[in-house]
């Protein structure tokens, strides 16, 4: 009896999927068109239920749910682990667990990076987001701003090296092999920082991203002394040209030392 | 000394290559030490040669690869490779002079003919290590080279012969490799021996009468040497050997030209087609095969407009 009753349940249900969503719900499901969550296959019911059977009228169930704050970071960090890891170490992980609406309390992921769109949050966004809650002189907001800087700084850094790497690849003379590794180390220290600055441990952040930032520029410089040690190569032509026309000198003092002999 | 001199008798062979590099020279003959400075070139191919050996990997895959650490990563490896690089075309110009001098000179006429035909040969060898040579960096131009003799060698058959397969390939790679590292040095050391001896059987044309001993000769060898040694030096320094993309990089050019060498061919070829090719690439040493048993004025004749014809080709295939 009870298979039969899951039987004819089952034939007024059905899956709920995106393409589904979408027939009601145009203007999200175009925030969400080409995102990278799109492109990775999270969709509607990846934040807002599972695909589990439901009622058609699926507004009258639970298995559908507006996404809460503490819920939107546990199910980012589903997939974004190492971020995740960070966030919830943060007192904005304390403070996004209230929810209770107040914007003090908004500190989960969607403030810097959206909701539907969610996009890579750029620094003005993410500064913007802390003035909404911390005061522009506070503590927070001062160490913030300077690790951001470092961080600006430290990838300019690393794009002048990698063009400079670029220039020179087939440039006879200089070596450069070991400064790719720099590069590749420079990028995966950036994406390590991009990843740990969600902990908000602002002054350890900023000495990473400083150490970085030196061993980027140490790589800049040797490429540059390489630079300037090959172009030496010329004052050693010259040595060697000089000590050439010494020798000629010489072969035609000889020859007219022989040829007054012979005349003589 | 006198032990190793009593075993090898090495004093003796340096006093007797003194002597004949002491004969007396005729008149005219200022360009006579073309021959010596271009086996001076050659000695320096065969050194740089072997010590680029060292690090280049005759792989398909790895060929360009090994071209980049010896100009980029072994020390000084960028300057053995430009000397390499410089050291050939300097030799090829040196032979080619020689060669019109020779010539002009009427110097290839009996009891000189074997002397003119090994120096063709030599010439031809020459070449061949040029064209092998350009192949082993790999690069875009390299395997656009291969495709283009491919397509000439097909004219008569024999373009798997270049390729070593019905593509450019590995099996390319390899068959220019041995080219460049055994058979022409094994053909260049024959032919040299072969043209040094017939030399010194001969003489230099119009010194048959000439008696005595003149230094003049090993002094504008010396001084020749140090003008081919600083202008050598010049060239690798001031402009070292490049790299070139490896094929199908984004940045390679999709035609490229030859060697300067190799321009007059390539700018026939582009109105010549067919069966055609293989006069163009037979008739030039047909014809200096010939020239010692052809009638002088007729040799002199046809020389100057194959000579000045391949010098507007080659002009006019740079400038293309």
């Amino acid at each position: 009896m009870t298979l039969l009753a899951l039987l004819l349940v089952g034939l007024q249900q059905q899956v709920v999927r995106d393409d589904q969503c979408i027939k009601c719900h145009e203007d999200q499901a175009a925030e969400v068109k080409e995102t990278m969550h799109q492109r990775a296959g999270v969709g509607c019911v990846s934040c807002h239920g599972t695909d589990e059977i439901v009622n058609e009228k699926h507004k009258r169930t639970s298995a559908f749910r507006p996404a809460k704050l503490p819920q939107i970071a546990e199910l980012c960090g589903s997939c974004h682990l190492a971020v995740s890891e960070f966030y919830w170490m943060s007192p904005h992980a304390d403070a996004a667990s209230k929810d209770d609406g107040e914007p003090k309390h908004r500190s989960s992921c969607s403030a810097c990076h959206g909701y539907h769109t969610t996009t890579g949050a750029s620094i003005k966004t993410i500064m913007n987001e802390c003035l909404k809650c911390h005061e522009p002189a506070s503590h927070e907001v001062v160490e913030a701003g300077s690790f951001f800087r470092t961080m600006g700084d430290y990838h300019h850094a690393l794009l002048q090296l990698e063009e400079e790497l670029a220039r020179l690849d087939r440039a006879p003379g200089i070596r450069i092999f070991d400064l790719k590794g720099s590069v590749e180390e420079g990028r995966a220290a950036l994406r390590r920082l991009r990843i740990s600055q969600h902990g908000l441990d602002w002054k350890r952040l900023k000495a990473d991203a400083a150490a970085s930032a030196d061993r980027t520029s140490a790589a800049y410089n040797a490429l540059a002394a390489r630079e300037g040690s090959f172009a030496r190569r010329f004052l050693g032509l010259g040595l060697f040209l000089g000590l050439l026309a010494l020798s000629a000198v010489l072969v035609v003092r000889r020859a007219r030392t022989l040829q007054g002999e012979s005349g003589s | 000394m006198s032990w190793i001199e009593e075993r090898t008798g090495v004093g003796e062979a340096l006093r007797s290559l003194k002597a004949r590099l002491s004969r007396p020279l005729p008149q005219g003959s200022a360009g006579a030490v073309l021959g010596s400075v271009a086996i001076f070139f050659i000695v320096v191919q065969v050194l740089s040669g072997a010590l680029l050996a060292i690090y280049y990997v005759p792989s398909w895959n790895e060929a360009h690869a090994s071209v980049v650490r010896i100009a980029k990563d072994v020390t000084f490896g960028w300057l053995v490779r430009s000397v390499h690089v410089w050291s050939a075309h300097l030799l090829v110009a040196t032979v080619l002079l020689h060669l019109v001098r020779v010539f002009a000179r009427g110097a290839y006429a009996k009891p000189r003919e074997a002397t003119w035909l090994v120096g063709v040969a030599l010439f031809g060898v020459l070449m061949g290590a040029a064209f092998t040579g350009q192949m082993l960096p790999m690069d875009n131009e390299a395997v656009n080279g291969a495709e283009v003799a491919a397509a000439y060698a097909r004219e008569m058959g024999m373009a798997d012969v270049v390729r070593g397969g019905p593509n450019v390939g590995a099996p390319t790679l390899t068959r220019m490799f041995a080219a460049h590292v055994i058979f022409v040095p094994l053909g260049l050391i024959a032919l040299v021996a072969a043209h040094l001896a017939l030399v010194g059987r001969h003489r230099l044309k119009g010194a048959e009468p000439l008696e005595g001993t003149s230094p003049v000769f090993l002094h504008r060898l010396g001084l020749s040497l140090i003008g081919a040694v600083g202008l050598l030096a010049t060239l690798a320094i001031v402009f070292p050997a490049g790299i070139g993309p490896p094929p199908n990089a984004p940045d390679a050019p999709a035609a490229t030209k030859p060697l300067w060498m190799f321009l007059p061919v390539y700018q026939a070829a582009k109105k010549i087609s067919g069966p055609a090719t293989l006069l163009l690439l037979l008739v030039p040493p047909a014809f200096l095969l010939a020239v010692p048993f052809l009638p002088r004025r007729l040799a002199v004749v046809t020389g100057a407009l194959l000579l000045a014809g391949a010098v507007a080709l080659g002009i006019l295939g740079a400038a293309s």
